[in-house]
């Protein structure tokens, strides 16, 4: 990059980012609020679409997960590897739809979509990762088990993850579409030295 | 000691990993040698307890699960799995977290080569506390305007508006002061080893006087006796309105039209306007005509130049061929940061177009003080050098 503002960019609003998740990431998982992540998702994608549209670097969304997560580092909850590795996963979606679209409001609401449709998937590869294949597939039978004793024939775990996932995919292009039009006014309001 | 942490840290991470029994074991040793090797006294009882905590309640609840739906001498191996796993990576991830910080970051990104990235953390940890104070002080004045203890909920939107915008303003101002340090690792100038003279730059946001402001010092210096060429780019307006820019030789007094207003769905390079190549060239006639060691006068750069597009080649050659003695320029503020950047020059002077007579004052000061350091201005006419009537 021959401008240094991608870099400043990415710092202030992965900072930005970072406070956010420091803050209200913080008391929300300390409240044992479920699906926090979720909550949190339309947060960094504000972030993420507002510097990608007042500058339209390819690698600083990118950059600004690297930035947030570094902060997270510093989170009070104790161990962070679930949001770190949450905000990473959303970066990284961010920027490959921002790049493939070249930073337009396509790639704001296709990289919103992606990036909250991946937390539930995020959350169950968590899940897998720490409690291994077996203790999650003792989970999920468990579930389903006590689901039943109450007469609940509902879908199968999987099924319901993708529909989370789904569901989290529409409000997730809802909050790129936002946030792009909430980035329009903040450029507007820059360029008016407002 | 540090390396050989770091060694059984990464170790333990792949170890807890593994699906099995042995391998927890593995994991959980190296976890505890990692803690033993990076904080052998000062590691808390508090950390170790909550990382028990946590390991017991999720191994318990996850052995009854497979316990229940299968057969508890299952159960009992995968808690115990489950409980080691956890176990280890908190520990593993709790010293890490204690251990690492912003000069650990900025040594490991110099290490990789990558300097710039080290900076942008520490430059995120450094505006941590001011971008958390901005919040608050948003949140308080959004508060007193609706006069209640707390904001409205239809307020948020605009909280977060002016919160992103002033995260902008500060990125800015950041990469601006990066800029004007000539902080050699964030910087790559586009001009290479071309030597940059002193540079008097005129910010300003659109329609504020920039470009009249540049025509007057530029008929002030030419009366003075100052040898200067160039151009500026006045608007082109019809009923109030403008619908473009011509190009002004500054030498002699010639235009040629620039750009025409189209609108945005038509225009060129994200502009509303379509550019003709009359004014370019005029501009670039102006530039190679001039004299050497005089004063080079640019109205002005745009994202464009500051892409290598528009006017920036001719700039660029006059910077080469004619080192001139200084440079007048002209543009909007926002940009000052990335011009500053492209041109990594060493004396640089910004005069803001909106600090009224002040600013004409403190151009002509600039200017003088660049062909000789400490003369003072002589008294000067008002001839304009375009034969603008002022």
């Amino acid at each position: 990059m021959k401008d240094i503002r991608p870099w400043t960019y990415a710092a202030l609003f992965g900072s930005l980012w970072g406070v956010a998740e420091l803050t209200l990431g913080t008391v929300l998982s300390a409240a044992r609020i479920p699906f926090a992540g979720l909550l949190m998702g339309p947060v960094g994608l504000l972030c993420l679409v507002t510097a990608r549209r007042l500058y339209p670097a390819v690698g600083m969304s990118l950059l600004m997960g690297v930035v947030a997560a570094f902060l997270k580092v510093f989170s009070l909850g104790g161990v962070v590897i679930g949001p770190i590795l949450g905000i990473l996963l959303e970066a990284t979606v961010v920027e490959l739809a921002m790049t493939a679209t070249g930073s337009t409001a396509a790639g704001a609401v296709l990289g919103g979509a992606l990036a909250l449709a991946a937390a539930p998937l995020q959350k169950l590869l968590m899940v897998l990762l720490l409690l291994g294949e077996e203790g999650a597939a003792g989970w999920e039978r468990a579930l389903s088990r006590a689901a039943a004793l109450f007469g609940w024939r509902g879908p199968a775990t999987p099924q319901l993850v993708l529909a989370l996932a789904g569901a989290a995919a529409l409000a997730g292009a809802v909050a790129g579409g936002f946030s792009w039009r909430v980035a329009g006014r903040v450029a507007r309001r820059l360029r008016g030295g407002t | 000691m540090k390396r050989l942490a770091l060694l059984t840290a990464g170790l333990a991470l792949l170890a807890a990993l593994l699906p099995s029994l042995p391998a927890q074991l593995l994991g959980l040793a190296l976890a505890g040698a990692t803690v033993l090797l990076a904080e052998p006294r000062s590691f808390p009882t508090r950390a170790v307890l909550r990382s028990l905590l946590v390991a017991v309640v999720a191994a318990g609840a996850t052995g009854l699960a497979v316990a229940w739906t299968g057969s508890p001498a299952r159960g009992a191996q995968v808690g115990v799995t489950v409980f080691l796993r956890i176990l280890a990576l908190l520990l593993v991830t709790t010293v890490a977290a204690r251990r690492l910080d912003a000069d650990h970051l900025h040594r490991l990104a110099a290490r990789l080569r990558l300097p710039r990235v080290g900076l942008a953390l520490g430059l995120a940890l450094n505006s941590l506390p001011h971008l958390a104070e901005t919040i608050r002080d948003a949140w308080i004045a959004l508060a007193m305007r609706s006069r209640r203890r707390r904001p409205r909920l239809r307020h948020l939107p605009r909280l977060v508006e002016v919160l992103l915008a002033h995260t902008g303003r500060v990125a800015e101002e950041a990469a601006a002061a990066a800029a004007l340090r000539g902080h050699s690792q964030l910087l790559r100038p586009l001009l290479g080893t071309i030597p940059v003279p002193p540079v008097v730059v005129v910010v300003g946001r659109s329609g504020t006087g920039k470009t009249p402001l540049l025509l007057r010092c530029a008929t002030v210096l030419a009366e003075r006796g100052y040898p200067l060429y160039g151009f500026v780019q006045p608007a082109l307006t019809a009923n109030g309105q403008k619908t473009g820019f011509e190009v002004l030789d500054l030498r002699t007094g010639r235009r040629a039209p620039l750009a025409r207003r189209v609108g945005l769905e038509r225009g060129q390079h994200a502009t509303p306007f379509q550019f003709q190549g009359e004014g370019f060239a005029l501009a670039r006639a102006a530039l190679a005509a001039g004299p050497s060691r005089a004063l080079l006068v640019v109205d002005e750069l745009g994202p464009v130049e500051l892409r290598g597009g528009g006017h920036w080649p001719a700039v660029r050659w006059a910077l080469s061929h004619r080192a001139p003695a200084a440079l007048l320029i002209g543009m909007r503020r926002q940009l000052l940061a990335a011009f500053l950047a492209e041109l990594g020059a060493e004396a640089v002077t910004v005069v803001d177009v909106e600090a009224g007579d002040a600013a004409e004052a403190a151009v002509l000061r600039a200017v003088a003080a660049a062909f000789s350091p400490g003369l003072e201005l002589p008294a000067g006419g008002t001839r304009n050098v375009a034969g603008e009537p002022r």
